[in-house]
């Protein structure tokens, strides 16, 4: 049988890429995406160590880590101002938008800062769904609301991104 | 803008990759802590054993005085020993090993450092002044070579630096150069080869002798060819074994 490290290393592999990419249409930067996501994979193994079977649904497990983490990236850049965490992603687009805007050359930017320009919740469900190819269902499990919502936010995220590439463009 | 549009260029979007050497070198952090975390639960296991001794003799119904006894008699025979060990005539030899052992590994250590910090500045020349290349090339395969002195003078150390030079060689694949190549083949031969001879007297599991069987017989087809990335695909796949091993 697997010792639980060899195990995690599987996990990572497997999950590596995903959650990094993630993180960094999120932050926006590739050295903060960085910092975050392995974090994201050493409080994991902190976690995984010792009590693998707790862990029932490991890409919810992961992507909540990294949520968190993001959120917490976030507040310490704002550090004495303190705002809803729906908004954080907004607080850090706006600087990120002056220098995108000026190097918006290809559709692959153009996607990507339309996505940060989205509420927080349409822009996790749009990458899961649309980039991660993870069904409704499975969304559901990691955001713990009904798969019905979900479909909603899917569908409300798809149409708040088009409205922000029409925008754009 | 149709539906399936945005959809097809939200999928470009998984062009998106990590770097590979960040995705090695947090690899490796797992792995290292992993193995922290055993060493700690090693010394608890030998923690235990040892209450388990004095346990056994309290199951033995001996008085309390036949430890203190014996832990006295443990004392004596350990200062005796210390006494005698320093006093002999003939035992130079066996100091000057405890001594020189930090000293070399010391010794590699710098050599290794030397060899990083020539390294990021061949990384920054190529960025910033190409004009300087040459001499930048020139210095990272003499602090390549030198390390490849040291490791051969002090085999047994290879494995303690092991990983910060594969490393360090990850960071320095992006500059292509043939004669950087053939220093950095050397370095990886002179390290791979006594850290298989390590592994191999170590016990392993069944899966994880036949994958250093595996990475043996690359090694030997590879070891007298030009191309050396081979050499450190087989070092990282070794230090993986010996990291969960």
């Amino acid at each position: 049988m697997d010792s639980e490290n060899e195990q995690f290393i599987r996990i990572y592999d497997q999950y590596i890429d995903k959650i990094y990419r993630f993180v960094y249409l999120k932050v926006n930067s590739q050295e903060i995406a960085e910092d975050i996501t392995s974090k994201v994979f050493l409080k994991g193994w902190e976690n995984y160590r010792g009590e693998p079977k707790k862990i029932e649904n490991m890409s919810a497990f992961l992507y909540q880590i990294a949520r968190n983490s993001i959120v917490d990236h976030y507040r310490e850049k704002s550090k004495t101002k303190i705002v809803s965490t729906d908004f954080a992603s907004k607080i850090a687009d706006s600087k990120v938008n002056l220098y995108e805007k000026a190097v918006l050359k290809e559709g692959i930017e153009t996607v990507k800062l339309a996505i940060a320009n989205l509420k927080k919740d349409y822009q996790d469900v749009i990458i899961w769904h649309y980039l991660e190819d993870m069904p409704p269902l499975e969304i559901a499990a990691i955001l713990n609301k009904p798969v019905g919502t979900i479909r909603v936010m899917i569908h409300r995220g798809l149409n708040s991104l088009k409205s922000e590439l029409i925008d754009e463009a | 803008m149709t539906e399936q549009e945005l959809i097809a260029k939200l999928q470009s979007l998984k062009q998106v990759k990590p770097r590979k050497e960040w995705v090695f070198s947090i690899r490796m952090q797992i792995l290292e802590s992993s193995l922290n975390a055993s060493k700690i639960a090693h010394k608890t296991t030998y923690k235990e054993r040892f209450l388990n001794v004095f346990q056994s003799l309290y199951a033995l119904n001996l008085q309390k005085k036949l430890a203190y006894s014996f832990a006295v008699f443990l004392f004596f025979a350990v200062g005796a020993l210390g006494v005698m060990t320093t006093l002999l005539p003939n035992n130079d030899s066996k100091v000057n090993i405890t001594e020189q052992s930090p000293d070399a590994l010391v010794a590699i250590k710098d050599s290794v450092e030397t060899f990083k910090t020539k390294s990021q500045n061949l990384i920054d020349v190529t960025k910033n002044n190409p004009q300087d290349f040459s001499l930048a090339i020139k210095e990272v395969k003499n602090a390549a070579k030198t390390l490849t002195e040291a490791i051969e003078k002090d085999p047994e150390l290879a494995k303690e630096i092991a990983l910060e030079v594969k490393n360090n060689v990850t960071l320095l694949s992006v500059v292509s150069e043939a004669e950087l190549e053939e220093a950095s083949g050397n370095l990886c031969r002179t390290i791979v080869e006594p850290v298989i001879k390590d592994l191999e007297q170590t016990t392993l599991t069944e899966v994880q002798h036949k994958e250093l069987v595996e990475m043996e017989g690359i090694y030997d087809e590879d070891k007298y060819s030009d191309n050396e990335s081979k050499c450190w695909d087989v070092l990282e796949k070794i230090l993986l074994i010996n990291s969960v091993k």
